[in-house]
């Protein structure tokens, strides 16, 4: 039986999509049967980060609707074999999808993939409740911000009340320039505040930027997220893996500062 | 260092949090958390400057001496 993440946040704009597609990639580069999908209806965004909106021909509602079967709307990933992305529909709303066919869609999923990572749109109404009926482990985006730490807090509550109780934490835009000023939350603060497992934390990385304006993921690249992701992936995976001390990459630091 | 606008945004985030959990005030928190010294005082000796009320997502708790939870 595959295992069935949402990615949600509460707020939006913090990289919960960003953070779907490169988990997804990396765990496929890992060797794992990956379906990502994207579950904000009417907001599609998935396949553009992951640079595959030219392919799309059915999506998550035609699935649920019966239009086509499963491994017609699933598309391939360009690089990887064994990633796959379930688009959501451009032209519906939220009501178009109920929890429970949300529930059975990722049932029938997790059959055949190892992991069945689901895109949750920004808010706590319908579409959060569809992303999480199918779902038995949660990771949580927020940046360090008072507003998104706020909403994670209240996800993370609503989860608790859903009984999803696998809740892991990724703490998306750290600038350590400003941590070390005294002008940002630190990765420790945060963590301490929400009370949840950490399972990554990643820079304010200019790479993710590019990546995502070419449609590419950031863990295929020489990059500090990139590196952050692929060990996040790794963390799911069961490996211990130590984390990246944001403080102390001087060369790497160092080497971004000569190359430009 | 602490004392930029880190630690503003802490004890800012420190009430909000306790207030959207319990869904309250933080007036209203206050008087929760007097009320329920005066409570306790009647039966078990405190002094305030010991008695503490901790807010999490699942439980409240209530620091009666200096130990800490």
């Amino acid at each position: 039986m595959g295992e069935v993440i949402v990615i949600t946040s509460g707020k939006g704009g913090v990289g919960k999509t960003t953070t779907t597609a490169n988990i997804g990639v990396g765990l496929a580069k890992l060797g794992k049967k990956v379906v990502v999908i994207d579950t904000d209806l009417g907001l599609r965004n998935l396949d553009v980060v992951m640079g595959l909106e030219n392919r799309i021909v059915y999506n998550l509602v035609d699935v649920i609707e019966g239009n086509c079967r499963m491994k017609q709307a699933l598309i391939k990933d360009k690089r990887f074999e064994n990633l796959y992305l379930l688009p959501s529909a451009q032209t519906k709303d939220k009501s178009a999808v109920s929890p429970e066919q949300m529930k059975k869609l990722t049932e029938e999923l997790a059959e055949e993939y190892d992991y069945i990572l689901l895109d949750c749109p920004a808010g706590i109404e319908q579409g959060f409740q569809n992303a999480i009926a199918g779902a038995n482990h949660a990771i949580i985006v927020t940046t360090p911000e008072v507003s998104a730490i706020r909403d994670a807090d209240r996800i993370i509550g609503l989860l608790e009340k859903n009984h999803i109780k696998k809740i892991d934490l990724v703490i998306n835009r750290i600038r350590m320039d400003m941590v070390k000023r005294g002008d940002m939350m630190s990765v420790e603060d945060v963590t301490e505040i929400l009370a949840v497992n950490l399972l990554g934390a990643l820079p304010d990385d200019e790479q993710v930027v590019i990546a995502t304006n070419q449609g590419e993921p950031v863990i295929g690249m020489d990059s500090m997220a990139g590196n952050a992701y692929l060990n996040i992936c790794k963390r799911l995976m069961g490996e211990e893996v130590p984390f990246l001390n944001l403080n102390s990459r001087k060369g790497l630091f160092h080497k971004i500062f000569k190359s430009k | 260092m602490k004392n930029s606008s880190v630690s503003i945004a802490k004890s800012r985030l420190k009430s909000l949090l306790v207030s959207d959990r319990v869904n309250c005030t933080p007036d209203t928190f206050d008087k929760i958390q007097s009320e329920l010294y005066k409570t306790i005082s009647k039966y078990i000796e405190i002094i305030p400057e010991e008695f503490d009320v901790q807010v999490t997502r699942s439980h409240i708790y209530i620091k009666l001496t200096g130990e800490d939870l």
